[in-house]
């Protein structure tokens, strides 16, 4: 499928497995689907459904219109139609996904397919990056992949669900291993041959480990081969309420796990801030400010913390706030804060030393950070730059070029040397950083930005700066 | 019950002899597809042992109380 007349439309690049149709950029960023004839009936089945409508209102699907594809500037193939979606207004990766996250996306996942089974209505797939985020709630964003469910079918996303959900999840929940560097790095989840080459002897004997995790893998070996199990799966089908008990057996499974052994660090978290209640309210007052100059639609929280900030940002007028940390626990507390205070704040998993590259299929598959900061009309980075000058060994220039490169708008803290967090980071390396002054962070920024404004506020010299990119 | 056993009736024949083909473009992994065959099966023969249970039940007039009148 191509794209339109238009010559402006962009297919978008990850949205090329499913034959069913394909996902296209249009001009001035709007975002269509185109569908393919063979899908259309599909398609239409799904629409007739009164609960896909309802799962709209409610924000756990994402609204599709049809439009007339030359308006759009999108041509289907004949007989193919064409959808258009709202813009989210961010794109996550499950790697980047905390744990409560990645949990409320595989419950939402599941929850839409009890409900949508009982209708008569199953999702051909079960990937992880069919699930989107506003704030910290999930939407599911495949319309293609519901289609008519047919009497005795097989939960043919069972085996992709746990890869992209469960077994991820597992790893945090009983080994105490986040799954972000491990699933950034396979793409597609956490394979069950590996997961269960880590567990241990005690974890395995539970009806559930052994249904979703270990009997599949017992049964593909002793299969042998992919036509030897399609010999021993024919003929047999999987009535209504087994495909059901299994979708709802993996609910209350996964509704019962919490990451193993980060219980404890995040409910000290509001006592592992270190600055005083005058400084704290001095950083919260200047990040009103920053905020009430120029209001962003979407602002970028690096080293967002438990998202104290990007809190305030939000009532300030921001109207998405995206947080990025490297700290899990500082991480669930945040998403603690979103949920429960509707935020649409997103925290996400983020080594700002490393991040998210381009990777996948053609490295177009799923973006880098830097590519997906096109929509961040500004940034905050409070107690961060430290982290990258003196815990990563980044010199200050190459940090301001970055932080310039990702938001027009910027306000930055800068630690000083003297003060305890800096003098903490320092204790074992010894003086090496003569260079990491006020002055040198002024002179590395100001070839790429105009500062607007510095203000002191703390006792130990820290400062913030508001910047504008040149 | 009559409607309750119909259906239990029809559920199974679907089970037992209605042929499933994967219709994906997903490949849906053999191992997963064995683990739901064992439980389509599983699922089949209970339903075959409450079909017959029922219907022994009957003939030997010991049935469940709920069991209608007229058939």
């Amino acid at each position: 499928m191509r794209a339109g007349a238009a010559g402006e439309s962009q297919a978008e690049p990850s949205s090329f497995r499913d034959p069913a149709g394909q996902v296209i950029e249009g001009r001035d960023g709007r975002i269509f689907r185109s569908v393919a004839p063979a899908a259309v009936e599909e398609y239409r089945y799904a629409r007739k459904c009164g609960l896909v409508d309802a799962l709209v209102v409610e924000g756990g699907l994402v609204a599709a219109e049809e439009v007339d594809p030359v308006e759009a500037g999108v041509l289907p193939p004949p007989g193919g139609l064409v959808l258009e979606h709202p813009r989210l207004p961010f794109i996550s990766y499950p790697y980047e996904w905390p744990f409560s996250l990645l949990k409320a996306a595989a419950l939402h996942h599941l929850e839409m397919q009890i409900r949508l089974l009982d209708r008569d209505i199953s999702l051909s797939d079960a990937s992880a990056y069919n699930v989107q985020f506003k704030g910290a709630k999930p939407v599911f964003i495949d319309w293609l992949s519901l289609r008519r469910y047919r009497e005795g079918e097989y939960w043919e996303g069972h085996s992709q669900f746990c890869e992209q959900f469960l077994n991820p999840l597992l790893l945090a929940a009983e080994l105490g291993v986040p799954h972000n560097a491990w699933y950034r790095g396979m793409q597609e989840g956490i394979p069950g041959r590996e997961l269960a080459a880590l567990l241990p002897r005690r974890r395995r004997w539970s009806a559930r480990m052994q249904a979703h995790v270990l009997l599949p893998l017992r049964f593909e070996r002793r299969a042998g081969s992919r036509s030897e199990a399609a010999k021993r799966t024919k003929r047999r089908a999987l009535p209504r309420n087994a495909y059901r008990g299994l979708l709802t057996q993996l609910r209350r499974w996964i509704e019962s796990l919490v990451p193993r052994g980060t219980d404890t660090t995040w409910s000290d978290y509001s006592l592992l801030t270190s600055y005083d209640t005058a400084e704290a309210s001095r950083k919260a007052e200047s990040v009103r400010s920053f905020i009430a100059e120029a209001p962003p639609e979407q602002l970028w929280d690096l080293g967002c913390n438990t998202g104290e900030f990007s809190a305030i940002a939000l009532e300030g007028g921001v109207r998405d706030a995206i947080g990025f940390d490297a700290d899990f626990g500082a991480l669930e507390a945040a998403c603690a804060r979103a949920r429960s205070d509707r935020l649409r704040f997103l925290p996400l998993y983020q080594d700002l030393a490393n991040p998210s590259p381009d990777q996948g299929w053609s490295q177009t598959e799923r973006r880098s950070l830097a590519h997906r900061s096109r929509g961040a009309g500004a940034l905050v980075a409070l107690a961060v730059l430290h982290h990258l000058a003196i815990g990563r060994n980044v010199p200050l220039p190459r940090i301001a070029s970055w932080l310039v490169s990702l938001a027009p708008r910027g306000l930055v803290e800068f630690v000083p040397q003297g003060d305890p967090r800096v003098d903490d980071l320092l204790t074992l390396r010894g003086d090496r950083f003569a260079d990491y002054t006020p002055e040198a962070w002024e002179a590395a920024l100001e070839p790429y930005a105009a500062i607007r404004h510095v203000e002191t506020v703390s006792a130990s010299g820290r400062r913030l700066y508001t910047y504008e990119r040149r | 019950m009559a409607k309750h056993r119909t259906s239990l009736l029809v559920a199974l024949i679907v089970a037992l002899i209605v042929p499933q083909t994967a219709h994906a473009y997903l490949d849906p992994a053999s191992g997963s597809m064995i683990l739901q065959a064992v439980i389509g099966g599983v699922a089949a023969a209970a339903l075959a042992f409450r079909y017959y249970w029922h219907r022994i039940q009957a003939f030997f007039g010991f049935g469940s109380t709920d069991e209608p009148e007229s058939e």
